[in-house]
């Protein structure tokens, strides 16, 4: 993860956040990678709102499922549907193996956490990366707990 | 009130389910009982049967697309929203259907 993205415009950021992926040891090719998230992203814009983007690539390219979450303070362009500009931005890289079934869950996990403003702001705040995991860490076990109630 | 939500998006990976969960969320602020089934890429989620769609004060269905099973809110008061909308202004969303239902 980054905390500050230096990157001006909407790919720039998605390819700085491929790096740290490529970096990592998660990909076999960046390129194939990229080309992947490129062909999601002209589906429809994952800049779904509230300053959140989260784009994201099945690829055979991607060795294990992995996200990237990089911070914008001064915002990327994502045509997203509110027009805002995207300060939290989350590159989901799947693998090609990986069941759908188990890639949507966790985007649509992510999603759901998302829409709550707590949660934003937190990451907005966050001073270091262990502040990040943490306030990551606390959403899922306030989830659980939340999905453990309504039951 | 008894709000049910049904979510579908067509494009929407994350757009369904970012509308449900602001939706219940707005709703439950506002002190009411709230459930959302999902209609997205991963089928049909937290599915709302016969019986709570029936029993239930206020429908909203929050869709760019139709939605299937339709048949259970029949006779039911239904508000349809787009899901952008739902996302973006929820709390909008359910003070009108406080308002339709007279509360």
């Amino acid at each position: 993860m980054t905390m500050d993205l230096s990157a001006a415009d909407k790919w720039e950021a998605i390819a700085e956040l491929a790096g740290l992926l490529e970096t990592a040891g998660r990909l076999t090719s960046l390129p194939e990678f990229l080309a992947a998230v490129r062909e999601r992203e002209a589906l429809v814009s994952t800049g779904v709102g509230m300053g959140v983007g989260i784009p994201h690539g099945k690829s055979p390219a991607v060795r294990t499922p992995s996200i990237a979450f990089g911070r914008s303070h001064h915002g990327v362009d994502f045509a997203a549907i509110d027009g805002e500009p995207v300060q939290l931005l989350f590159l989901l890289a799947v693998p090609e193996s990986l069941g759908n079934r188990e890639y949507m869950r966790a985007l649509a996990d992510l999603a759901r956490l998302l829409v709550h403003e707590t949660f934003r702001e937190s990451l907005l705040a966050a001073t270091s990366v262990e502040e990040v995991m943490a306030v990551l860490q606390h959403a899922r076990l306030q989830k659980g707990e939340d999905a453990q109630q309504d039951n | 009130m008894k709000i049910v939500i049904v979510s579908a998006c067509s494009a929407g990976i994350a757009s369904t389910y970012m509308a449900a969960e602001a939706l219940e969320l707005a709703a439950r602020k506002r002190g009411h009982q709230a459930h959302a089934e999902t209609q997205g890429t991963l089928g049909i989620e937290n599915e709302i049967s016969p019986a709570l769609a029936q029993g239930a004060d206020a429908v909203i269905f929050a869709t760019d697309i139709a939605i299937q099973k339709r048949e259970r809110f029949a006779g039911k008061p239904i508000l349809e929203v787009g899901v952008a909308e739902a996302i973006r202004h929820a709390e909008a969303v359910i003070l009108r259907v406080e308002r339709a239902a007279g509360g």
